[in-house]
């Protein structure tokens, strides 16, 4: 019997199958475990820990018997979070998660989100804990709970030295340049109803908005400003408070109801707090002593 | 249901998302026939032109474009606002992919009738507008108003660079309550409905000014008549 070659239509099909399986190949090794996608830092645990990878959930059992802690940052949120040159996370709150899985003893699962997926990224589970420059507001407690307090942290404003503008109330017609689901948006939109906000992504693409001159102030956390324009002499910071803010404080961000890794995070942060680790950081990541009331309340 | 009460913001959201798509497709229609003429024509420094034009634009991912429009011109000290920059960027992008569905549709009308239209005396504009235009319309129109759609869906991306339309106002919602999934839900009906309008609009419209139809995704039918069929579609 004459064996027939293979007709069009059945290499069509054939070709199609191998197209769909590549895909699906393809698919099947992305790592993709947060809002905006990236790659988890954590490896499986060694054999011979009766841990399981897979188990899911975020209360300090789960996390245990997972042995996996995972920990969403912001990448571009310098110097509290950005890549190091090999590309991994560090920063101040990449360096306070890290300590923080040391001290659970688990190893952490560190990835990025944007400012405004800290929260649902808690609220889904996809993370058990947010250390992302994250203030402690009241509304915000409604939807998740918080660990006791890292740092001392307030809404600053920033400006080019060429615009002329001296104090804060001036920016109250002005364009002004704030993250997405940040808290200097919320304050800026209270302050200055009259304002033009622009909403951007990240708190990088806010400082270059200002710097090109697209915006004309940027508020956002007193830190972060004063990292980013500390070598940039066409930006200054305007002295105090935005009006209406007050001196509050970031905190690790961790899904309502789960006291059992709540409990475990203050651990943590007294004895964090105890060793002088904040201001340790501090010095590490701004390069300078850190102002005397910003780790008050935490550190005596 | 908290963000149904900030339900004045996905209007004005979705006002800038339809304002903003519908000028940057305008722009691309005209790059597009353009470019589409260029890559057809006889010179071959038009014909690269449109040829560099269209690969690059196509081949590279319209966040990027954006971007190079708004935060890239500007560190250059070429500064353009965001609207500004975004519609831009969403036209010129539109603009490419324009330019070769036209390009396939004047390519499209049969050698057979230029030819006859030669025989009859027709000088070349006259062919373009008489007898190439009209058929070319015919096979170009659902592919443009497809690409009409994909603009207004690739509006969204202007939410990167400050622009508050639909999908920018559905994540300051979100930052405000939080109820993720219902606003997100709340945002895609709002695009359902805009882009099936345009479908819709675009079906009435052609229903009326092709005869013979066209086919569309949104066919008409009266129930036991006997119409012209035109290849594809139920009558």
């Amino acid at each position: 019997m004459k064996i027939t070659s293979t007709t069009a239509p059945m290499r069509r099909r054939a070709g199609l199958l191998v197209v769909v399986a590549v895909a699906l190949a393809l698919t099947g090794c992305s790592v993709g475990s947060g809002d905006s996608g990236g790659s988890g830092a954590g490896s499986s645990p060694s054999a011979g820990d009766n841990t399981d990878p897979n188990h899911t959930g975020s209360t300090w059992a789960d996390i245990k018997k997972r042995g996996i802690i995972n920990i969403a940052v912001g990448l571009t949120t310098p110097p509290f979070g950005l890549t190091d040159k090999n590309g991994k996370p560090s920063g101040f709150d990449v360096d306070v998660a890290n300590q923080l899985a040391d001290y659970l003893g688990v190893k952490a699962n560190i990835f990025e989100v944007s400012a405004d997926g800290r929260i649902p990224a808690l609220q889904s589970g996809k993370a058990d804990l947010v250390s992302f420059t994250l203030t402690v507001t009241p509304e915000r407690q409604q939807q998740i709970d918080f660990s006791d307090g890292v740092i001392h942290a307030y809404q600053g404003v920033a400006v080019k030295k060429s615009s002329g503008i001296t104090s804060n109330k001036q920016i109250a017609d002005k364009t002004i340049a704030v993250q997405k689901g940040a808290l200097g948006a919320t304050v800026a939109a209270a302050a200055y109803p009259n304002a033009t906000l622009q909403q951007y992504d990240s708190e990088v693409n806010t400082i270059l908005a200002a710097r090109q001159g697209q915006a004309d102030a940027v508020v956002d956390g007193i830190a972060q400003l004063t990292y980013n324009i500390k070598d940039d002499s066409s930006m200054k910071l305007l002295p105090g408070l935005v009006a209406g803010d007050s001196v509050q404080s970031y905190a690790l961000g961790i899904q309502k109801g789960d006291d059992s890794l709540t409990k475990k995070v203050n651990a943590f942060l007294k004895q964090f707090h105890a060793k002088g680790e904040g201001t340790k950081l501090y010095k590490k990541w701004f390069g300078a002593e850190p102002p005397a009331d910003l780790f008050k309340g935490f550190e005596n | 249901m908290l963000f149904l009460n900030y339900w004045h913001l996905f209007v004005t959201g979705a006002w800038v998302t339809i304002w903003t798509s519908t000028v940057a497709f305008a722009i691309g229609l005209v790059l597009g026939t353009l470019f589409a003429l260029a890559r057809r024509s006889r010179f071959r420094v038009l014909r690269l032109i449109g040829t560099v034009y269209v690969e690059i634009l196509r081949n590279t991912p319209a966040l990027v474009q954006i971007f190079i429009a708004y935060f890239g011109f500007a560190s250059l000290g070429f500064r353009l606002p965001a609207l500004l920059a975004g519609i831009t960027a969403l036209g010129v992008n539109a603009g490419a992919y324009l330019a070769e569905i036209i390009r396939a549709g004047i390519a499209s009308v049969p050698p057979g009738q230029l030819e006859a239209a030669r025989t009859l005396g027709l000088s070349p504009v006259q062919t373009f507008f008489s007898v190439v235009l009209p058929q070319a319309t015919r096979t170009v129109f659902p592919p443009v108003v497809n690409q009409y759609v994909e603009t207004i869906l690739g509006s969204s991306l202007l939410s990167a660079i400050s622009v508050q339309e639909l999908t920018a106002e559905a994540r300051i919602v979100n930052s405000i309550t939080y109820e993720t999934l219902a606003i997100f839900a709340f945002a895609m009906i709002f695009y359902l409905i805009l882009t099936n309008l345009v479908s819709f609009a675009a079906a009435m419209f052609s229903r009326s000014f092709f005869k013979p139809r066209i086919a569309t995704s949104y066919k008409f039918s009266i129930r036991g008549s006997r119409q012209l069929r035109t290849g594809g579609g139920r009558a």
